[in-house]
């Protein structure tokens, strides 16, 4: 990136529940976020929320950008399927949890695995 | 007799006002969000719902910035439509059932510009400019007019909203917070 942009180029998709929780810790830790879809979103419109979450990923894993998926979600199936159908890989886990967080801002997982070392 | 339940508070967001990676180049202002809207909502008791970013989606983590004339094709448009049908679904509910809905878009963004989009006419060819010589000039940007269309399809009307600044040379976190205020139950 060129001058005056600060950007983290770290990114975490999380639940709309862990959003909420670990908003602050997110924020202290320079992660991007993209929201996964609420519960009580209707399923039709949750898919194509999901496809679009997966839009934005791909493009970002294209250009060298962290990914990861914190936390658990109904969607991770789901998400991982609309990943590979855009020719990306499925996403790396880590727990969600203040330390996670801070973990993946010092270094974020290996794209090559589905969880982080520990 | 059982009182009615007390209106939800739902704030629909620009994408890079929880992720400031999907701004244009020298447009993130914060490594990961841009946290003084965020808490302003937050202490008002706004739900989150974040709205995918039309350009990123579209002409990717590199593009140029660009003004309107060039996004305001026929494609880009489809495209913005079709993420707005998304929008609507999720936002249809809250309006019908009387929430206070209200909608954070990005001033000077051809895409969700509330009060106003940038402007050139003569943008375009070789990406050697040596300056922004674009104006600012009234108007929404495209995704929120497909946002505006798709609503009033339904019988609905875009719920009130503001555009946010903090990349502006001028801006003021005080003066930001003052004009989202307006619009916040």
């Amino acid at each position: 990136m060129t001058h005056g942009d600060v950007r983290s180029t770290r990114i975490v998709i999380v639940s709309d529940e862990v959003l909420t929780t670990l908003l602050d810790d997110l924020d202290r830790s320079g992660c991007g976020m993209m929201q996964l879809p609420p519960d009580e979103i209707h399923p039709e419109t949750a898919r194509l929320w999901i496809e679009q979450v997966a839009e934005h990923a791909a493009e970002f894993l294209r250009n060298g950008y962290a990914v990861v998926l914190l936390g658990e979600t109904p969607w991770a199936d789901e998400l991982d399927a609309a990943l590979v159908s855009l020719g990306a890989s499925p996403l790396p886990r880590i727990e969600a949890s203040p330390e996670s967080v801070r973990q993946y801002a010092i270094q974020p997982p290996s794209t090559s695995r589905l969880t982080p070392e520990t | 007799m059982p009182s009615e339940p007390e209106p939800r508070r739902v704030a629909f967001l620009a994408h890079c006002l929880l992720n400031q990676n999907a701004k244009v180049d020298e447009g993130a202002k914060a490594p990961g969000c841009w946290s003084p809207i965020l808490r302003l909502l937050r202490e008002r008791g706004y739900e989150l719902r974040q709205m995918p970013c039309p350009e990123l989606a579209f002409t990717g983590a590199r593009r140029f910035w660009a003004v309107k004339e060039q996004l305001d094709t026929l494609v880009y448009r489809r495209h913005s439509r079709r993420l707005a049908r998304l929008v609507a679904n999720v936002m249809e509910p809250h309006l019908r059932a009387g929430d206070h809905v209200v909608l954070v878009g990005n001033d000077s963004s051809p895409s969700l510009g509330v009060s106003c989009v940038p402007s050139a006419l003569h943008w375009s060819g070789s990406p050697t400019l040596a300056e922004d010589d674009s104006t600012l000039v009234p108007g929404e940007g495209i995704f929120l007019a497909e946002l505006r269309a798709e609503l009033e399809e339904r019988g609905l009307e875009l719920p009130p909203r503001v555009g946010t600044r903090h990349w502006w040379p001028d801006y003021s976190v005080d003066e930001e917070r003052a004009r989202i205020e307006t619009i916040l139950a």
